[in-house]
C-alpha cells in the first residue's frame, strides 16, 4: 500500500469507525472487527481503490460490504452448527483485548438516536447517517450504498421527514 | 443542505462522541500480518471428519434394505408358517388354470374390441 493511501485512511479512521458502528447496529465490538477486517483486505492486496470515486466513498463501500460479511458470519455462529463448532473449537477472537472504551454504549443520546434510526428502513437510516453524520453529498452516498441518485434522494427525503416526526429535541429520550 | 438543522446537530454531536471513543489509529492496521486463520482451518477439519464418519456409518453399520446378508437368507424358511412348505405351494402355470392357454393369457386377457368398424 502506498504512503498516500495510508495517510488518507488514517485521517478517515475515526469517521470510518463511525460508519462501521452504524453498519454493525451500534455493536462496538463488531464494528472494531469490521474495520479490522476491512484493513486486512487492504494489507492482503485484495482491494484497490477504484478510479471513479473518491477514496472516502470507495472505503466506506468496502466497510459496508465487510459489515455485511460479518453479519452473515454472526448469523452462522448463532445457528446450531455454528454453536456446535464453537463448542468444539473455542473462538480465539473472543479472547482478545477488551474494547478501549465502552462510553458509547452509555451515551444516552447515541442510544436515543439509534432507537430513532431503527424505526426507519435500513436504507433510510444509512443515507441519513452518510449525509448528516459523514457530510457526504447525496451522489457520493448513493455510490457508497450502490443505488441510483434518484433512489437515494427518495430514501433521503422520506427518511428525513420520518425522523423529524419522531425526533423530540426537548423531551427525554424515548424508552427503548 | 448545510443549514442549521436539529437533526444534523444531533448526528454531529454523536459524531463527536464516537470520534472520542473510536479505537486509536495504529500503524499495525496496515503493517501487521495477522496470524493464520486457525479457526477456519479447524472448521474445515471438523467438517471433513464429520462427513467421513457419516459415510462410514452408512456404509458399514446401516445396511441398505435391498441387499440382505447371507444370515438373513438362511433364516428365511424358519420364518414361514408350518403349512407353507415347498410341497404345498402350487406353481401358477397354464396346467392348473384351464381357462388360460398359456401364462401370457394370464397377463393379457383376451377381450373383444369395443370399437367396431362399420
Amino acid at each position: 500500500m502506498n504512503r498516500e493511501l495510508a495517510t488518507t485512511l488514517q485521517s478517515l479512521h475515526p469517521d470510518a469507525f463511525g460508519w462501521a458502528l452504524h453498519c454493525s447496529d451500534g455493536d462496538y465490538g463488531r464494528a472494531e472487527e469490521v474495520l479490522q477486517n476491512a484493513y486486512l483486505k487492504l494489507v492482503r492486496n485484495q482491494l484497490q481503490p477504484s478510479g471513479g470515486s473518491t477514496v472516502k466513498t470507495w472505503w466506506f463501500g468496502v466497510i459496508r460490504f465487510t459489515a455485511m460479511e460479518e453479519y452473515r458470519k454472526a448469523k452462522f455462529r448463532s445457528s446450531f452448527l455454528g454453536k456446535l463448532i464453537s463448542q468444539l473449537v473455542p473462538d480465539s477472537t473472543a479472547e482478545g483485548d477488551p474494547s478501549p472504551s465502552r462510553q458509547l454504549e452509555l451515551n444516552e443520546e447515541g442510544t436515543y438516536l439509534r432507537s430513532l434510526l431503527q424505526q426507519l428502513s435500513p436504507r433510510q437510516a444509512e443515507i441519513l447517517h452518510l449525509v448528516f453524520y459523514q457530510d457526504l453529498p447525496l451522489s457520493e452516498a448513493a455510490t457508497v450504498m450502490q443505488i441510483s441518485l434518484g433512489s437515494a434522494r427518495q430514501h433521503y427525503e422520506r427518511g428525513k421527514q420520518r425522523l423529524r416526526e419522531l425526533y423530540q429535541p426537548n423531551n427525554e429520550p424515548l424508552p427503548l | 443542505m448545510n443549514d442549521p438543522d436539529p437533526l444534523r446537530e444531533l448526528f454531529q454531536r454523536q459524531r463527536a462522541a464516537v470520534r472520542e471513543s473510536a479505537p486509536a489509529w495504529t500503524q499495525r492496521y496496515l503493517r501487521e500480518q495477522p496470524a493464520a486463520p486457525k479457526r477456519r482451518r479447524i472448521t474445515w477439519v471438523v467438517g471433513f471428519t464429520t462427513a467421513a464418519a457419516c459415510l462410514l456409518i452408512t456404509t458399514f453399520i446401516l445396511k441398505p434394505s435391498g441387499s440382505p446378508s447371507a444370515a438373513d437368507l438362511t433364516s428365511l424358511p424358519s420364518l414361514l408358517p408350518p403349512t407353507a412348505t415347498n410341497e404345498s405351494v402350487i406353481p401358477l402355470t397354464a396346467s392348473v388354470i384351464p381357462n388360460f392357454e398359456s401364462t401370457t393369457d394370464f397377463l393379457l386377457p383376451q377381450t373383444k374390441p369395443v370399437i367396431q368398424i362399420l
